[in-house]
């Protein structure tokens, strides 16, 4: 290939070739080592999570429980499952995701962990969350990617796939995939809330007064203005500073610093671990190879190379990840207000929002109406989401209305709701035309116009 | 770099600068919590319990003594002393945390609408647990139906009945059973609860406010649905209303309960409308929320006295007794249903996020991000 073997940092050795800068981004062989630590931290705790999961009794409150199931645009096929299924399908994860960390059939047993981590997930879109959809994402990647050629069972058992060096795109296409979650995360926080109320944040934080020695300053509200803005430019810029090796490890210092205080500080479950151990993922392969003492290994590189179907489906990937969070620039008004185009955006912990909805049916028939009683349908929880968020509206519109067709044999029905909504410490504001049918109304990516704007005081 | 961190820090220095410190965004700290709590317990919370426990046992003597001598004069006087209690409840009702929490204080008090079936079963079968979480045959809804269901002149359940003896053992079991609830709760407060509630301030879940806006709300909702909702028929479609499931139905008492139910919500929220005293109000004042143009507590307070007025619209002709006023459709009970919408509204959403607490009881036990 006439190119020699560096281990190469995307940063000092991008080129003024661009040709040549591809080959380093992509092509480049390069050590393995970063991306076993990758592999063997990710199936660990993913493991951990979902014995978790199971140890603190979810699946029973957010799968059993619920008598419905709320579902995600295009995903209304996703059936729910039984008990004992949904028990075997997290074991099903759990183990899958401890053979990705030890190696053993890594192939198989990604491809068993992203199904069946991503089915559970598409259950019930109440239980959605910014790090569930970033753990598919790396799971997907990871599908692509021979994490499973260094340090491995596999490696023992299969000595012929046993390699050293990779095409460098394994890795970064992964560090890619990191500084996206960074660099919109902190994009989320550039709005007036975050900026020039410290919103949720002035909520938040006072509630943790209790805290040895940072607690006492909570009751500060500048110290919730500090929060919010070092937040805003630690995101922006973090990924930046973990690309640059003269600024890496006082970056992975503050990366510590950062996740462990929002773990202490907010219920966000494993998402602090994720970003701790992910992150790791940009030290270079010396100091990845150290922690396996087999550093500079010689082998040679044999991976047969067709470029294009390598390039192009990462184009691609990439842009779908940088122009699918942007979406919410298509609808007007405050994104945080109308949550069109919220989720999958990284938009992470930008509100702190509570309503009440009152639903009524309307028999056309008779013209009788009558008032649902939502707890009949909905746990508490997933009321609370389903509040909020106008396509759980309308879905729930439907369950409602599919209950009555059955159940009383009501066939001409109409269905609206008085909804209102307090966002980040505002006064509440209706939130849906009170007087429009729901049935009429299908989900879609259009605007939603019938959401009322938000009534600023 | 250095030079570009010092920059940035600088920058956010400035932005601090320019920020006085605005009440609109610090959660409406100095606010004297301790002071609210305090006010709540001692004018509202410990009095309220005090004449609970005195109205419980005067009802109890008069059950005992009714029981023991079944005459007209001692029904009558058991059944003076049930309107008395049933309406005192209604102030108790509103502190389902801490104490009345701990003993499911609401569940064995007052679980209505009775189920008739089950407690004549209970009585004819001679066995049942008063103290399951069902029991729909217990507390107040049970002696309503005891004492009442007869007519006044009527003593044949405790005389000639042929379970007569099971009918006054089951009438001062029912009684005897409250009242020492009652005394746990009460003995709770006075021995070191109330202490605890004064100095648990903060916002975070499981705080004394949090507790409090938790327990006023969720005993609001059940009022508007169990209370007047479901015996208006609201929630259901092509059948007419169920007004036999008002509470109190027997001693037709209901839209009394009502009343002194939204009243006793009121008082918790402005403590006994004593203006210069911290107390839920004032706390919500001071967060200089508004709605709508009004001042956040002025439109509750209002809003309070908006329900009591369409309750006050109901006719005179029913005599206070809900039943009587959904068999006949009065409009005054839509409308001030229509009220206590509202006031969900108000109470529920725009109170806790005025006073930066979360309303747990529909809350995520999982994870958020």
């Amino acid at each position: 290939m006439g190119i020699s073997i560096v281990d190469s940092d995307p940063n000092n050795t991008i080129r003024y070739n661009i040709s040549g800068a591809i080959h380093q981004l992509v092509f480049a062989p390069k050590y393995i080592y970063p991306l076993v630590t990758f592999r063997i931290l990710f199936g660990l705790m993913m493991a951990f999570g979902t014995a978790r999961f199971m140890y603190n009794g979810w699946i029973e409150k957010l799968f059993i429980e619920p008598k419905y199931h709320f579902k995600f645009y295009g995903f209304e096929w996703v059936e729910a499952i039984s008990t004992n299924q949904l028990y075997t399908i997290h074991w099903v994860i759990l183990i899958s995701a401890v053979c990705v960390a030890i190696g053993f059939l890594y192939r198989a047993s990604i491809i068993t962990f992203l199904l069946s981590f991503s089915y559970v997930e598409l259950i019930d879109a109440t239980n959605y969350l910014n790090h569930y959809y970033l753990v598919a994402l790396l799971a997907f990647l990871l599908c692509f990617i021979p994490a499973h050629a260094f340090f491995s069972l596999d490696s023992i058992l299969f000595p012929r796939i046993r390699k050293t060096k990779i095409p460098a795109w394994c890795i970064h296409i992964i560090m890619a995939q990191l500084c996206i979650v960074y660099f919109y995360a902190g994009c989320a926080k550039l709005q007036a809330d975050w900026l020039l109320r410290a919103m949720p944040l002035s909520i938040w934080l006072p509630e943790h007064q209790d805290l040895p020695i940072i607690g006492y300053f909570f009751q500060f509200t500048e110290i919730a203005f500090i929060f919010s803005w070092f937040g805003a430019l630690y995101d922006l810029t973090i990924w930046a500073f973990l690309l640059w090796r003269k600024t890496r490890g006082f970056a992975y210092l503050l990366v510590i610093i950062f996740h462990s205080l929002t773990g202490i500080l907010f219920n966000i479950g494993m998402f602090p671990w994720i970003m701790m151990t992910s992150t790791l993922i940009f030290f270079s392969s010396d100091w990845h190879g150290r922690l396996y003492s087999f550093r500079k290994q010689s082998s040679t590189p044999s991976f047969p190379i067709n470029r294009k179907w390598i390039i192009i489906p990462i184009l691609i990937y990439l842009s779908i990840q940088l122009l699918f969070p942007l979406r919410s620039f298509l609808y007007e008004g405050n994104v945080l207000w109308h949550e069109q185009g919220y989720r999958f955006s990284w938009r992470v912990m930008a509100v702190e929002k509570s309503g009440t909805a009152t639903f009524y049916i309307h028999d056309l028939d008779t013209g009788n109406k009558a008032e649902i009683d939502n707890s009949k349908y909905l746990t508490t929880f997933q009321e609370k989401q389903m509040t909020i968020q106008p396509d759980f509206i309308l879905q729930f519109a439907r369950m409602i209305e599919q209950d009555y067709k059955e159940r009383l044999q009501i066939q001409n029905i109409r269905i609206t709701a008085d909804i209102f909504v307090a966002l980040n410490r505002r006064s509440s504001s209706r939130f849906i035309d009170p007087n429009i049918n729901l049935l009429d109304l299908e989900d879609s990516f259009r605007e939603k116009d019938w959401i009322y704007p938000l009534l600023e005081d | 770099m250095r030079n570009q961190v010092t920059m940035y820090l600088m920058g956010v220095m400035l932005v601090f600068g320019s920020c006085k410190t605005d009440k609109s965004t610090s959660c409406n700290q100095g606010y004297n919590q301790a002071a609210l709590f305090t006010n709540t317990a001692d004018q509202v919370i410990i009095p309220a319990l005090n004449m609970m426990q005195d109205k419980m046992s005067q009802l109890d003597g008069a059950i005992q003594d009714f029981t023991d001598n079944p005459t007209m004069d001692n029904k009558a006087t058991a059944q003076q002393k049930f309107r008395d209690a049933y309406i005192q409840w209604q102030q108790v009702e509103y502190l389902n945390f801490g104490p009345s929490e701990a003993v499911q204080l609401n569940q064995k008090m007052n679980n209505f609408p009775l189920n008739v079936a089950l407690l004549e079963a209970n009585i004819q079968f001679g066995t049942y647990d008063l103290d399951a979480a069902d029991n729909y045959y217990s507390g107040f809804p049970a002696m309503d139906y005891l004492l009442f269901v007869d007519g006044e002149a009527s003593l044949e359940k405790f005389t000639t009945d042929a379970d007569a003896a099971t009918y006054k053992s089951y009438l001062n079991e029912v009684s005897e059973l409250m009242l020492s609830n009652l005394n746990t709760v009460k003995q709770n407060w006075d021995n070191g609860y109330k202490n605890d509630f004064i100095n648990n301030t903060g916002t975070a879940d499981g705080s004394s406010i949090s507790l409090l806006l938790n327990a006023l709300n969720e005993n609001f909702e059940t009022t508007k649905r169990d209370r007047l909702g479901i015996p208006s028929g609201y929630h259901e479609i092509n059948v007419p209303s169920f007004p036999d499931r008002v509470e109190g139905n027997y001693s037709q008492l209901s839209e009394t309960l009502l009343r002194a139910n939204i009243t006793a919500a009121q008082n918790l929220f402005r403590v006994n409308n004593n203006s210069n005293a911290e107390s839920l109000m004032d706390y919500v004042g001071y967060s200089e929320a508004t709605k709508e143009g009004v001042s956040l507590d002025i439109a509750i307070n209002n809003q309070f006295e908006a329900i009591l007025d369409n309750l006050d619209n109901i006719s005179s002709d029913y005599s206070n007794d809900l039943s009587l006023a959904i068999e006949n459709s009065d409009p005054a009970l839509q409308s001030s249903y229509a009220a206590m919408a509202n006031q969900v509204v108000y109470m529920k959403t725009d109170m806790p996020s005025a006073l930066c607490v979360s309303i747990t009881y529909i809350d995520n036990a999982s994870d958020s991000d």
